[in-house]
């Protein structure tokens, strides 16, 4: 029996736009299921790495399908992508009092203020939008290091690129944002 | 303008890609080629360029990792005089958060460390303080300071660290591609900073590459120290196996210490050792105990029980460019570098004896110093420092002290447990359940260690006797897990694989099977068939049937986890490897010696091509080759195959290595299979000789040589030295393991037959007696060693004519034996002889007869015809005939044997008995002159071996005489009267 991730993301391979936005949501509910069971779990360890949530999840949904998943590769691209919504959600309602749910997810913090660092993730997050349609390779890279915290070496392992590539992918996305940023808050 | 609209953006990027390829100065000057030759598009490029330069100074997006927090976020809130900023990582025992001081004053960050113990009691909480202040005045440049300790109101303790920002050392050696020098200057820097708490009378305990970072600067610092000492409780217990996780994964103790291990106790030695595992490490880029142990079970023999192999054997037997490249340098160069006295120091910091290694650790620095001066160092080395990594070895009777075994395996039990508890992929919904799988954790622990550890350090003269307190903590483990997991089928499974394989070592097999089986049926159900750990069980679960002697379905177990492993895994991998070598072993015990040949040769071919021709694993299965060759006979193939592995051996490590020692003692093996006693008596010395002065005389291969020799010995007919020996062996046995151990028992049996040879039949039935209660009592009425057990028995009861017991043990082994093993099963002829033996001692030639002809007629089609027990069977047969005058009968058996005696025995007594046997065959068909010279020459062939006949079997001699006597009378002439 086929998870509904898997069969989204096969959709979305085949060219199905429209399976994009639910599989997101799958992808988010199914992270954050997740995530509420392993905080609970772990009781008095308060942090969980997001590589491991994303590990965990693919394990989850890949264990059930079995041979038929499509690679992890593909999965931790989206999951990724997902993962930087959640954290850009989390971080924009951090302020928030009436956010119910048992855990945050956040990215380890800025030197900045809570609120500029707020902030700054958001444009992040709209930079990556617009990164997504000119190089998505780029956009990928940033969800999988800086949102998700792989390593080059996994992100080279898991796209079959060298690890010097994908540093300099990463060097290269690190410009357009820095310069997106910059700009917008220009004008 | 912005540069970010897409169309720009696409123009640019490729030429970005160009540019940050390159080196800083290569890029100044590629930027001036293409000012050259895109004019236009070089401003923007420029610009770009110049941005990435200061976003990597600024470290922008440079941070850690996403993480998903608690509410109860530290991030913002006061701890002490610190306000926690954010998270760094997880450490072993707890979260690390980089935090500053509240009251603003800027002085450096540092790292805040909760710990994971709670502290409730208030006594406990006081002395934590104390000692953090303790541990706080230890200042060295190469540690991380301790700056306060401190407890939280809510309990939590805490640790305030200097902040170190570095990489684990290992890869900070490797990522610099630092060479021996360098990594021994950077350890001789961590060896100071361990010096001087050690002075202070503080050890680490828990030194690894985690806890030794070395910052961009070259800087190293150690972390974590004397941590340990904080958790203990106030009475000085506490957890000393402090089995620390390694970045976030499973509990495992790659750098403990034996001692950590086995419960003993912790001194500076304990950090020393650490410290040559971390060499050993930085040095020759693998763990000491090789680069596979990786179960828990695994990796504890290996440290309590293995010797590491030498760096310079690893670098040399492995493909090491890698390794070698780390250290600038080449697999060559390396290997030189370490051979001598590298090796030697590495070695003596990783001695198994804490009071072996280097006193101090300014012993150990000054020594690599020395080397570094190219001065002679302090260590001497003996003359086996190792014995590679991996060896599997054949029931050979090895014999680990029960006590380190029972400690090693709960040790494991408890690691595997907490594992499995971590694994758990149910959902920990109720505390209470929760709280049962701490209970039984922690009674695992503190019970079934402490207990363990109390037998162990009982005085010296007591008999603690550690396997029975074992025992009694594992069954109340056992029962305490009933019902106790029923929604975490998958703790349960872990829980119950692990007591079961517990209870297997100590030889409680009906026991390990009930658990054993439990746990299959679950992992089937929730893993599948074939999912690793299933098979993993199965496995287990098919040598347990093995050892209790139940062949076909442990035959059935093992070839089905060897066919999954081998489609699931491939046909080369190890745990593939491993399980044909299980099957071989099966197929050998159970005589199925040509299959057993298939498959040994078919793992020897994958590891040969491999692994190469000289690794330890080749050799051994080179070693399992020839002894399945030998059961099959074919000596020839086995003397070949023993002596290539022999060769190896010497030439790589020596004639003196315990390795080395064991292929002789092979040799030996074989050449008494083959009846070559002398050589083997003289081989089998030899080996006898060093390893009594090498590892003394109660080292488990000490005495598996004495048995050896002592079989021999009885085969040559030399009984008073194989009964010195086999007392000797059995003291130390009895003293060690314990009355009831299976190699005690093994013995005993080997003592009482040595006793019968010499006719001391009621010392023979008190041994046998003995022996047979405790296998009945601990392997079950139907293991095949109990029914040997028997079949001993009953022959010491007819040897004292008490024939009525004899009969009836007789009949049970027999009744057993066809019915387990088979009609034709080895051990069913021979009891099956044994028991013919009585009837024809008793003068019941007819069942005699009967019994002999269905041995001789399973024996010929089992073993062949020209093997020496199918020619004893003979023999026999044709002295059931004689008994009964039936002569025409008895003369072609009779002379079968004979011939094919004299070809095979060419040593022993047999043949001539068969010569007088003939004799008696043809007198009896009044064929006088053709008999007389035959029963001459049998009769004076048996008395020229007399010392070699036992004492059961001199009656033959009596029966020749007799013969002779009874030919001169029948004859009427008057001739030859033997003297007697």
């Amino acid at each position: 029996m086929e998870s509904t991730v898997s069969l989204l993301i096969q959709a979305k391979e085949r060219g199905d736009e429209s399976a994009t936005d639910a599989l997101f949501s799958a992808l988010y509910s199914e992270l954050h299921r997740i995530a509420k069971r392993e905080i609970s779990r772990r009781g008095s360890v308060p942090t969980l790495g997001a590589t491991t949530l994303l590990h965990e999840t693919y394990i989850e949904i890949a264990g059930k399908d079995g041979a038929s998943f499509p690679d992890r590769a593909k999965f931790m691209a989206y999951a990724s992508r997902v993962m930087r919504g959640l954290i850009i959600d989390h971080a924009r309602s951090r302020s928030a009092l009436k956010r119910g749910g048992q855990f945050h997810i956040t990215s380890a913090g800025s030197d900045l203020e809570e609120r500029a660092g707020n902030q700054e993730l958001e444009q992040i997050g709209e930079a990556l939008d617009e990164l997504a349609k000119v190089e998505p390779s780029l956009s990928e890279i940033v969800d999988l290091k800086f949102f998700c915290g792989f390593t080059f070496t996994e992100i080279a392992a898991m796209r079959g690129i060298s690890e010097r590539t994908a540093q300099r992918q990463w060097e290269k996305a690190r410009i357009y944002l820095h310069e997106k940023i910059s700009a917008d808050l220009e004008g | 303008m912005s540069t970010l609209r897409p169309d720009r953006w696409r123009e640019v990027s490729p030429y970005l890609d160009e540019a940050l390829s390159l080196d800083v100065e290569d890029r100044v000057r590629w930027l001036e080629d293409f000012r050259a030759s895109h004019p236009e598009l070089a401003g923007v490029v420029k610009k770009l360029l110049d941005e990435h330069d200061r976003l990597a100074q600024e470290h922008f997006l440079e941070r850690a990792p996403a993480v998903v927090e608690d509410h109860n976020s530290l991030a913002g809130q006061n701890v002490g005089s610190y306000r926690i900023i954010s998270p760094i990582g997880q450490g072993g025992m707890g979260s690390v958060w980089l935090a500053e001081r509240s009251d603003g004053r800027f002085e450096r960050r540092v790292a805040i460390k909760f710990l994971h113990f709670s502290l409730a009691a208030a006594g406990t909480a006081e002395r934590f303080k104390r000692e953090g202040k303790i541990l706080g005045q230890l200042a060295h440049p190469h540690i991380a300071e301790l700056i306060d300790a401190g407890v939280t109101p809510r309990g939590d303790p805490y640790l305030v660290l200097e902040y170190v920002h570095g990489e684990k050392i290992d890869v900070y050696c490797d990522k610099h591609k630092l060479d021996l020098e360098a990594r021994l200057q950077l350890f001789l820097n961590i060896l100071s900073a361990v010096a001087q708490a050690h002075s202070n009378l503080i050890v680490h305990r828990d030194i690894k590459p985690s806890n030794v970072l070395a910052r961009n600067d070259g800087q190293v610092k150690l972390l974590d120290f004397g941590i340990a000492k904080l958790l203990e409780y106030d009475n000085g217990t506490g957890p000393e196996t402090l089995l620390t996780v390694e970045g976030g994964g499973a509990l495992t103790p790659q750098f403990a210490a034996p001692e950590q291990i086995t419960g003993g106790g912790v001194t500076t030695a304990t950090d020393i050792y650490a410290l040559g595992v971390l060499l050993y490490l930085l040095l020759v880029g693998q763990h000491p105990a090789g680069p596979d142990a990786h179960s828990p079970a695994g990796l504890f023999k290996a440290i309590v029980d293995i010797d590491p192999a030498k760096g310079s054997y690893v670098i040399a037997a492995t493909d090491s460019r890698t390794v070698a490249e780390n250290r600038a340098s080449t697999p060559e160069k390396l290997c030189r570098q370490l051979r001598g006295d590298l090796d030697t120091i590495l070695a003596k910091a990783l001695k198994k004896n804490p009071a072996e290694r280097y006193g101090s650790v300014t012993a150990l620095g000054d020594d690599l110093q020395r080397y570094l001066k190219h001065e002679p160092i302090r260590a001497r080395p003996d003359s086996f420092t190792y014995r590679t990594a991996k060896f599997v070895r054949r029931n050979r009777g090895s014999l680990v002290t029960a006590g380190v075994v029972a400690l090693v395996l709960i040790a494991a039990a408890v690691i595997s447990i907490r594992q499995s508890i971590r694994a758990s992929k149910e959902a920990t919904a109720a505390n209470r359940e929760a709280a049962v799988a701490e209970a039984v954790n922690d009674f695992l622990q503190n019970d079934l260690l402490a207990q363990a550890s109390a037998a162990r350090q009982s005085a010296p003269g007591t008999n603690p006797d550690p396997d029975l307190k074992v025992r009694t903590a594992l069954d109340r483990a056992a029962q305490r897990i009933e019902g106790k997991f029923v929604r975490q089928p998958a703790v349960e499974a872990a829980i119950r694989t692990t007591i079961g394989q517990t209870y297997q070592e100590l030889g409680l097999y009906p026991e390990a099977r009930k658990q054993l089986e439990r746990a299959l049926e679950l992992q089937r159900r929730l893993l599948g068939e074939e999912n690793p750990k299933t098979l993993h069980t199965k496995n287990l679960l098919g040598w347990t049937a093995k050892l209790q002697g139940k062949y076909p379905e442990a035959e059935a177990l093992l070839t089905q986890t060897l066919t999954s492993r081998r489609r699931v895994l491939g046909p080369e991998h190890r745990d593939t490897l491993s399980s044909m070598n299980n099957l071989a072993v099966l197929y050998i015990e159970e005589g199925k010696y040509a299959q057993a040949e298939a498959l040994d040769s078919q793992t020897l071919e994958i590891r040969r091509r491999v692994l190469g021709p000289d690794h330890p694993e080749t050799l051994m299965s080179i070693s399992n080759l020839a002894e399945a060759y030998s059961y099959e006979g074919k000596y020839a193939q086995a003397e070949t195959l023993d002596n290539q592995a022999l060769d190896v051996k010497r030439r790589v490590l020596g004639p003196e290595h315990p390795e080395t020692l064991i292929s002789i003692g092979d040799l030996a093996d074989l050449y008494y299979q083959e009846g070559k006693y002398a050589q083997a008596e003289v081989l089998g010395n030899q080996v006898l000789e060093v390893r009594r002065r090498v590892l003394g005389p109660e080292h488990h291969q000490t005495l598996s040589s004495m048995i050896l020799m002592a079989i021999v010995y009885h085969h040559e007919g030399k009984f008073a030295q194989a009964e010195t020996l086999d007392n000797q062996v059995l003291e130390v046995q009895r003293r060690v393991l314990g009355p009831e151990h299976p190699d005690t028992l093994a013995s005993m049996n080997n003592l009482a037959v040595i006793y019968s040879e010499d006719g001391k039949y009621a010392q023979a039935e008190v041994l046998d007696t003995e022996v047979l209660q405790a296998r009945r009592r601990l392997l079950g009425a139907e293991h095949s060693s109990t029914v040997t057990s028997m079949n001993n028995l009953a022959d010491d009861y007819a040897e004292e004519g008490k024939y009525a017991q004899a009969e009836a043990l007789f009949n049970q082994a027999l009744d057993t034996a066809r019915r387990v093993e088979g009609p034709e099963h080895p051990d069913t002829l021979l009891y099956m002889s044994d028991f013919a033996g009585m009837y024809q001692r008793k003068g019941n030639y007819a069942m005699a007869q009967e019994y002999t002809r269905q041995a001789l007629a399973g024996r010929r089609h089992v073993l062949g015809s020209e093997d020496p027990d199918t020619m004893a069977s003979a023999a026999d047969l044709a002295l059931a005939y004689v008994s009964q005058g039936k002569f025409a009968l008895s003369e072609p058996l009779a002379r079968e044997a004979m011939e094919t005696g004299l070809r095979k025995e060419p040593d022993g007594w047999q043949p001539f008995r068969a010569e007088s046997l003939l004799g008696a065959s043809l007198a009896g068909q009044k064929k006088y002159a053709e008999a007389e010279p035959l029963l001459l020459g049998g009769y004076h062939g048996m008395v020229a071996r007399k010392g070699r006949i036992g004492l059961p079997d001199r009656y033959h001699l009596q029966l020749a005489h007799r013969w002779i006597v009874q030919l001169y009378k029948d004859w009427g002439k008057p001739g030859n009267k033997p003297k007697s």
